[in-house]
C-alpha cells in the first residue's frame, strides 16, 4: 500500500496556521478540481443573474413592443440559461464533495498515521474517547467546511459581484449605490459571526456537559439508589438543565433576529427607491453637476427581480456561519493532534542484528512528567535467564520493561541488548523480537485465533502451529468449551472472557510471536487454584529458551528465577538468586518471612 | 445469567401517534403563550411574504402608467413590508425556539427524574448509552422537528397563500405554474429513495472505519508492542478508500437535489413567461407588473416543497423519538415503594430475618423459594457458593433493589416494607464489587452518603479505609480531582475509597460484595485490614472471595441453587468435609499457601 500521511515535521508545520489556510492548502494540491469548482460557480451565478435581466428583456422588447417572437425567444433564452446554470450548478457541487472527501481521508490517514507514531507518554495522558470523538465528529466538521461551507461562501460572494456587476450594466448610479451598501452588508455578517460563534461552542459544551453528567448518574444506579441520593442527583441535574436551556435560548435569540438579512432587505429598498427616482426622471441635478439618466421599464424589471435575489444568499450564509465556527473549531482540534510533539527518537542508520537475548540496563533513570519513577538501575541478564521482578504497588516494575520495548525512553542511562543500545535497532525490528503478557490484557474485537496470530502475517502461520500453540498456553482447557471455539469472537463486542482465560490468550499470542525476550506482568490477585496451576505451566513453557523478565508474587515463579530484582521507590535495593536473599538480605527477608506481621490494629488507631 | 424485566426495545410501538401527540402537548401546554406568539408570527410572516411581490408590481405598472408618485409609494410599501417580514420571521424563529427549549428542558428534567425511580432491574437490562441516548438525543431530535415544524407551516401557509392569490389573479398562468408541481414531487420522490439507500451504505461504512480507528488506538501499546504498526494501518487505509467511495456517492447525489429543483421551477418559469407573455401581448390582460409578480412568487413557490416533502420522514423520526422517550418514562416499579414509616438508623438492632421468601427475576424461574435466614444483630455472615447460586440475590432483596414474590424480609422483627424506601436504605450501608465512583474530588466520593459531612468524619473514615497514606501522598489531599470515575487510581485504592464511603455512614447493617477483580498484592493488605475494621460491630453480610474474610466470619452459610445447604462457622464446616470443604479447596486454599505479602517499608 502507498505510504500516505504527512511527516512529523509537515504536521508540526500545520498546528500554527489558520484552519482556512490549511484547508485552503490541501484543497490547492487538487488544482484542477478546486479550478473547476471556482469556474462553475462562476458561470452557475452569473446565468442564474441573468435570468431577471432577460424577465427584464421580455418586457422591454416584448410585452412593450408587443412582439411575440421576442417574447418567445427571450422566454427560450431562460430556460436555456437557466438550465445551463443548473448543469454547472450539479457540476460543481460534485467536485466540491469529491474535494471534500479527498481531503477528509487524506487528513484521516495523517491523523492515524500520526497517532501511531506519537510516544506512548501521549497516549497515556490522552482520552481515548476524545481521539476517538476527534475522528468521528470533527472529521465530519472538516467535512462539511469544505463542502457546502465553502461552495457556498464562494457563491455568495460570487452572487453578490454578480449582482454588482449587473446592476452596473443596468445603471451606473444604482452600481454605485449598491457598491456603496455592500460593505454594510459585509460587515454585518462579520458582526453576527462574531455574535455567534462564542456562544455556539458554549452550547455544544454545554451539551456535553449536560451527557456527562447523566451518564454518571446512569452508570451508577447502583450507588444512588443504594445511598438514596435519587434527589441530590436531580438537583445535580437540574443546575446542568437550565444552563443548557439558556444558553439554547439566548442563541437562538441570536440566531433569530439575523441582522444580515435585515440590511439585505435595506439594501434592496433603497436600490428600489433610487430606481424609482432613475425610472420617474431624465435627468437630476447632485453637488452641481447635472447628470443625464434614466431607467427603462425593463432595467427597471430587472431590478426589482434582483432585489427579490438578495435573499437567497443571504439566508445560505446565515445557515453556514451558524455551522462554521464550530466547524472550524473542529479542524483546529485535528491540528492540535497531529502537531503535538511527543515522538520516539528514531535510529538514522537502524543496526541490524540477530538478537540472542541479552540485556544490559546501565543507569537506567526514567521520569514521567518530571515525577522520577527508576533511579540508576544497573542490570544484566543472560539469553535463556528467568529474571523475577518484585516490590510494592508504584515501585516502577511495570516502568521498567516499558522501557525495554521503547514505549519509553529513559531521561538517562543506556539500556543495551546484545551489547548494542537498543536505539541503534531499527524499533519494530526490535519491537518484533520482545513480546509481552500484559497487567490489563487487551484483545482485539475480532476471533480468538485472530488475536492469538496478531503478530504474525496471514502466511507465516500453519493450523498446526495454532494447534500446538492453543495446547500449550492452555487456551485449550477452555477455548473448546466455547460455542464457536477459535472463531469465537471477543473483545467489547464478543465474548466476555475472565481475567485467566484472557491472560492465557496473551501467552498463546506470545509464543507465535516466538521472541528472543518476553515480558511479563503477572501481578494480579489470584483466581481460582485450578486456572492458578494452568496458567503457572504456560509460564513456564512459554519462559523456554527466552530471556524472561516476570513482575510477579507467586513464591514458585520466584524460586525458578535465576535473578531476582527487588524495587523500591524506584530504586534497585537488591539482586540476586532467591535462596541467596533470603539468606544474605534483611529487606527482601522481610517480605518473605511468613511470621512477618502487619502492624496490629491497636498500632494502626 | 439474564435478569429480565424488560428491555426497553422490546417493546413494539405500542403508543399511537395521537397518544404521543397528546403527551407531547402536555409538555408545551405550560407555555402555550410562546406557541401562539409563534403562531401569530407565522401567519404575519406569510402575509407579509405574500404582500411584497405586489409592491414590486405595483412599482412596475405604475411607472408603465406614468404615476410617478406611485412608484416611489410602492418603495416605500417594500421597505414596509419586507420589515414588517423581518420582524414577524424574528418572533417566529425566536418564540420557536423558546417553547421548544423549554419544553425539552422540561421533558430532560421529568426523564431524568422518572428514571431515578427505575429498580435496578431496569438497568440490568438496558445499556447506559441507550438510556442516555434517549435523554439527551432523542430529545433533541424532537425539538429538531418541532422547528422544522414550525418552518414547514410557515411553508406551507405561504406556498397555500401564494396559490390562492394567484389564481385570483390569473387563473391560466397559475396552471402553468403548478404544472410543473408533479414532475417536481415525483422527482423529489424518487430522488429520495436513491438518497436513502446510499445513506444506508454510507452509515455501515463510516461505522466499519470509526470501529477500525477506536480498536487500533485502544490497542496501540499491543501494536508497538509487537511492532504490527504498518499492517495496522494498511488495515485502516483499505477501509479509509472504501469510505471514500461511499462518501463521495452520497454526498455528490445529495448535493444535486438544489439544482434539480431549481431546473424544474425554471421550466415552471419558462412556462409562465412564455404563454403569459404572449397573453400580455394578445389579450392585454397581464400587465408588465403581473410578470413581475409571478416571477418574484414563483421565487418563493418551489423551495418549500422541497421542504414539505422532507415532512413525512422527519415526522416518522420525531414520533418515533418521542415515542422511545415516553416508553423510557412509563416503565413501572415492581418494588413496594407504599411504606410511610420512617426508619431511625440510630435506633436500629440490626437483626434480619428471611422469613418465607420466594423470589424470581423473570417470573419463570425462582431463585429464592421458600427461604429462610436469620442473622442475629452484630453478626458478621458470609455468604459463600458457585456462581448463581443466590448470594448477590440475597444482598440485592436486602437493600430492597427487587421486590419478593412472596413472602417478607423483617428488620427487628418489623416487615421492611413499612418503611420508606429512603430512611430504610439510609440505615444499611453497601460496598459493591465495582467501586463507582463519582467525578469529583476524593472528600466528595468518601462523603458520598453522608451530606454536610465534616472533614473530620471524613478524614476518620479515610483512616479507617487506609486511604490515609494515599491521600497525604497528593498534593490536593481530600480536594484531589477523581476525572472520569477515579481513572488515575489503582483498582486497589478505588476499592479503599468506597470503603471509606460505607465507613462514614456507620450503618448498623452492612452489605459488602468482595471484589474478584485484579487488585495489586499491596492494596489487597490494606483492603483486607480495611474490611476486617468495617465488619466489626454491626450486623454484616459479605459475599466472601477472600480467605480471610470466610475464616473470620462468625457464620458461614453455603448456598447451593437458593438454599442453605450449610450453615456454621469455618473450623466446624471444614470438620464436616462436605459441600463447603470441597468450594474452601478449589477457591480458597491457594491463597494460605503461595500468599505472598508485598509491604512497603
Amino acid at each position: 500500500m502507498a505510504q500516505v500521511g504527512n511527516s512529523k515535521e509537515e504536521n508540526k508545520r500545520i498546528a500554527g496556521v489558520h484552519p482556512l489556510r490549511w484547508l485552503g492548502s490541501m484543497a490547492l494540491n487538487h488544482s484542477f478540481v478546486s479550478l473547476y469548482i471556482v469556474i462553475g460557480i462562476i458561470i452557475h451565478q452569473t446565468l442564474r443573474f441573468m435570468i431577471p435581466v432577460f424577465v427584464g428583456d421580455l418586457v422591454q422588447y416584448g410585452v412593450e413592443p408587443k412582439s411575440i417572437p421576442q417574447i418567445k425567444y427571450f422566454a427560450t433564452l431562460i430556460l436555456i440559461t437557466g438550465l445551463i446554470s443548473a448543469f454547472f450548478d450539479a457540476t460543481m457541487s460534485w467536485a466540491n464533495e469529491y474535494l471534500a472527501a479527498t481531503v477528509e481521508r487524506d487528513v484521516r490517514s495523517t491523523y492515524f498515521k500520526s497517532l501511531q507514531e506519537k510516544n506512548m507518554a501521549f497516549h497515556d495522558s490522552s482520552k481515548l474517547g476524545e481521539l476517538i470523538a476527534i475522528n468521528q465528529n470533527d472529521m465530519r466538521s472538516l467535512y462539511s467546511t469544505l463542502a457546502p461551507g465553502i461552495r457556498i461562501f464562494g457563491e455568495a460572494f460570487v452572487s453578490m459581484a454578480a449582482l454588482t456587476v449587473i446592476i452596473f450594466t443596468q445603471s451606473w448610479i444604482l452600481g454605485v449605490t449598491f457598491l456603496l451598501l455592500l460593505p454594510v452588508w459585509i460587515l454585518s455578517l462579520r458582526w453576527y459571526n462574531n455574535r455567534l460563534t462564542p456562544i455556539s461552542i458554549d452550547q455544544q459544551n454545554q451539551f456535553r456537559d449536560l451527557s456527562a453528567q447523566v451518564q454518571e448518574n446512569l452508570a451508577g444506579a447502583e450507588i444512588v439508589r443504594a445511598f438514596s441520593k435519587e434527589e441530590r442527583e436531580q438537583m445535580k441535574f437540574s443546575v446542568e438543565n437550565n444552563t443548557y436551556t439558556s444558553i439554547w435560548q439566548a442563541r437562538g435569540k441570536i440566531t433569530a433576529y439575523y441582522f444580515p438579512m435585515l440590511i439585505a432587505y435595506g439594501i434592496g429598498g433603497i436600490l428600489f427607491l433610487v430606481a424609482a427616482f432613475l425610472a420617474t426622471r431624465n435627468s437630476f441635478v447632485l453637488f452641481g453637476t447635472t447628470f443625464q439618466a434614466s431607467l427603462s421599464l425593463g432595467a427597471m424589471v430587472t431590478i426589482v427581480g434582483l432585489i427579490v435575489q438578495f435573499r437567497s444568499p443571504t439566508f445560505l450564509l446565515g445557515r453556514v456561519l451558524e455551522f462554521s465556527s464550530l466547524g472550524l473549531a473542529g479542524v483546529r482540534k485535528v491540528q492540535e493532534v497531529l502537531g503535538e510533539d511527543s515522538h520516539m527518537q528514531l535510529s538514522e542508520a537502524p543496526v541490524d542484528h540477530e538478537i540472542r537475548g541479552e540485556v544490559e540496563y546501565r543507569n537506567v533513570s526514567f521520569a514521567y512528567n518530571s515525577e522520577p519513577v527508576l533511579e540508576e538501575i544497573n542490570f544484566t541478564a543472560q539469553p535463556g535467564q528467568i529474571v523475577a521482578i518484585v516490590g510494592p504497588t508504584g515501585a516502577g516494575k511495570t516502568t521498567l520493561l516499558k522501557l525495554l520495548a521503547r514505549l519509553y525512553d529513559p531521561q538517562s542511562g543506556e539500556i543495551l541488548i546484545d551489547g548494542i543500545p537498543i536505539s541503534d535497532y531499527d524499533l519494530n525490528s526490535l519491537r518484533q523480537s520482545i513480546a509481552s503478557v500484559e497487567q490489563d490484557i487487551y484483545l482485539f474485537s475480532t476471533t480468538i485465533v485472530d488475536n492469538i496470530t496478531f503478530a504474525l502475517d496471514d502466511e507465516e502461520v500453519s493450523q498446526a502451529d495454532i494447534e500446538e500453540v492453543v495446547e500449550v498456553s492452555r487456551v485449550s482447557e477452555f477455548v473448546y468449551d466455547l460455542p464457536e471455539k477459535l472463531h469465537q469472537r471477543v473483545g467489547e463486542r464478543g465474548m466476555r472472557l475472565s481475567g485467566g482465560q484472557k491472560q492465557r490468550i496473551a501467552i498463546a499470542r506470545a509464543f507465535l510471536a516466538d521472541p528472543k525476550i518476553l515480558i511479563l506482568d503477572d501481578s494480579t490477585s489470584a483466581v481460582d487454584s485450578q486456572t492458578e496451576q494452568e496458567i503457572v505451566a504456560a509460564i513456564k513453557e512459554l519462559m523456554r529458551g527466552r530471556t524472561s523478565f516476570i513482575i510477579t508474587a507467586r513464591l514458585n515463579m520466584i524460586r525458578q528465577a535465576d535473578k531476582v530484582l527487588v524495587l523500591e521507590k524506584g530504586k534497585l535495593v537488591a539482586q540476586g538468586k532467591h535462596e541467596d536473599l533470603l539468606h544474605n538480605n534483611t529487606i527482601y527477608r522481610r517480605i518473605f518471612d511468613p511470621h512477618m506481621e502487619l502492624p496490629t490494629m491497636e498500632e494502626m488507631s | 445469567m439474564s435478569r429480565f424485566i424488560g428491555d426497553l426495545d422490546s417493546y413494539d410501538r405500542e403508543l399511537s401517534d395521537l397518544t404521543l401527540l397528546r403527551r407531547y402537548v402536555e409538555f408545551i401546554a405550560p407555555h402555550k403563550i410562546y406557541l401562539f406568539i409563534t403562531i401569530i408570527a407565522i401567519i404575519l410572516g406569510s402575509a407579509f411574504s405574500l404582500l411584497v411581490p405586489f409592491s414590486l408590481r405595483s412599482g412596475v405598472d405604475s411607472l408603465v402608467a406614468g404615476q410617478t408618485e406611485a412608484v416611489f409609494l410602492a418603495a416605500a410599501a417594500y421597505l414596509v413590508f419586507t420589515l414588517g417580514r423581518w420582524i414577524a420571521n424574528a418572533f417566529q424563529k425566536y418564540y420557536n425556539t423558546k417553547f421548544t427549549a423549554l419544553s425539552t428542558h422540561d421533558i430532560r428534567a421529568d426523564l431524568f427524574k422518572r428514571v431515578q425511580e427505575h429498580d435496578m432491574a431496569f438497568f440490568d437490562s438496558n445499556k447506559t448509552a441507550k438510556i442516555l441516548t434517549r435523554i439527551m438525543d432523542d430529545t433533541t431530535v424532537i425539538a429538531e422537528f418541532v422547528t422544522l415544524a414550525g418552518q414547514i407551516v410557515t411553508a406551507l401557509l405561504t406556498a397555500v397563500g401564494t396559490v390562492v392569490v394567484l389564481f385570483i389573479f390569473n387563473i391560466k398562468m397559475t396552471l402553468l405554474a403548478l404544472s410543473v408541481v408533479p414532475l417536481l414531487i415525483i422527482s423529489i420522490m424518487l430522488f429520495r429513495s436513491i438518497a436513502r439507500r446510499l445513506a444506508r451504505a454510507w452509515r455501515t461504512s463510516v461505522s466499519e472505519l470509526n470501529d477500525s480507528f477506536g480498536e487500533n488506538v485502544a490497542g496501540i501499546s499491543i501494536s508497538k508492542s509487537f511492532g504490527r504498526q504498518d499492517q495496522s494501518r494498511d488495515e485502516f487505509e483499505t477501509l479509509n478508500q472504501e469510505n471514500f467511495w461511499v462518501n463521495f456517492k452520497k454526498s455528490a447525489f445529495l448535493s444535486s437535489i438544489f439544482p434539480i429543483v431549481f431546473a424544474i421551477s425554471n421550466i415552471g418559469l419558462f412556462l409562465v413567461l412564455y404563454y403569459g407573455g404572449i397573453d400580455a401581448v394578445t389579450t392585454g390582460a397581464i400587465s408588465p407588473g403581473d410578470i413581475v409578480l409571478y416571477v418574484a412568487y414563483l421565487q418563493q413557490f418551489y423551495f418549500p416543497i422541497l421542504l414539505l416533502t422532507n415532512f413525512y420522514n422527519q415526522l416518522q423520526s420525531g414520533l418515533a423519538a418521542a415515542e422511545r422517550i415516553f416508553t423510557l418514562m412509563d416503565v413501572t416499579s415492581k418494588v413496594d415503594k407504599t411504606g410511610t414509616d420512617k426508619l431511625v438508623p440510630k435506633e436500629v438492632e440490626g437483626k434480619l430475618q428471611f422469613d418465607d421468601v420466594t423470589f424470581s427475576y423473570d417470573g419463570k424461574v425462582n431463585v429464592f423459594d421458600h427461604f429462610n435466614l436469620t442473622i442475629n444483630p452484630g453478626e458478621t455472615v458470609a455468604l459463600v457458593g458457585h456462581t448463581g447460586a443466590g448470594k448477590s440475590s440475597i444482598i440485592s432483596l436486602l437493600i430492597r433493589f427487587y421486590e419478593l414474590t412472596d413472602g417478607n424480609i423483617l428488620l427487628d422483627g418489623k416487615d421492611i416494607k413499612n418503611y420508606t424506601l429512603e430512611s430504610y436504605r439510609s440505615a444499611i450501608g453497601m460496598v459493591l464489587q465495582d467501586p463507582l465512583l463519582f467525578s469529583g474530588t476524593i472528600r466528595s466520593n468518601i462523603a458520598y452518603g453522608l451530606d454536610e459531612a465534616t472533614d473530620e468524619q471524613i478524614l476518620a473514615a479515610a483512616k479507617a479505609a487506609n486511604l490515609l497514606e494515599f491521600i497525604e501522598s497528593q498534593p490536593e489531599g481530600l480536594d484531589t480531582q477523581l476525572q472520569e470515575r477515579g481513572r488515575r487510581l489503582s483498582q486497589g485504592q478505588k476499592q479503599l475509597i468506597s470503603l471509606a464511603r460505607a465507613f462514614i455512614v456507620d450503618p448498623r447493617i452492612l452489605v459488602l460484595d468482595e471484589a474478584t477483580a485484579s487488585i495489586d498484592a499491596y492494596s489487597e493488605a490494606l483492603i483486607q485490614e480495611s474490611i476486617d475494621t468495617l465488619l466489626s460491630d454491626r450486623t454484616s453480610l459479605v459475599i466472601a472471595h477472600r480467605l480471610t474474610t470466610v475464616k473470620r466470619a462468625d457464620r458461614i452459610v453455603v448456598l447451593d441453587h437458593g438454599h442453605i445447604i450449610e450453615d456454621g462457622t469455618h473450623a466446624s464446616l471444614l470438620e464436616q468435609n462436605g459441600h463447603y470443604a470441597s468450594l474452601y479447596q478449589k477457591y480458597f486454599a491457594f491463597q494460605e499457601v503461595d500468599n505472598t505479602v508485598q509491604n512497603a517499608d
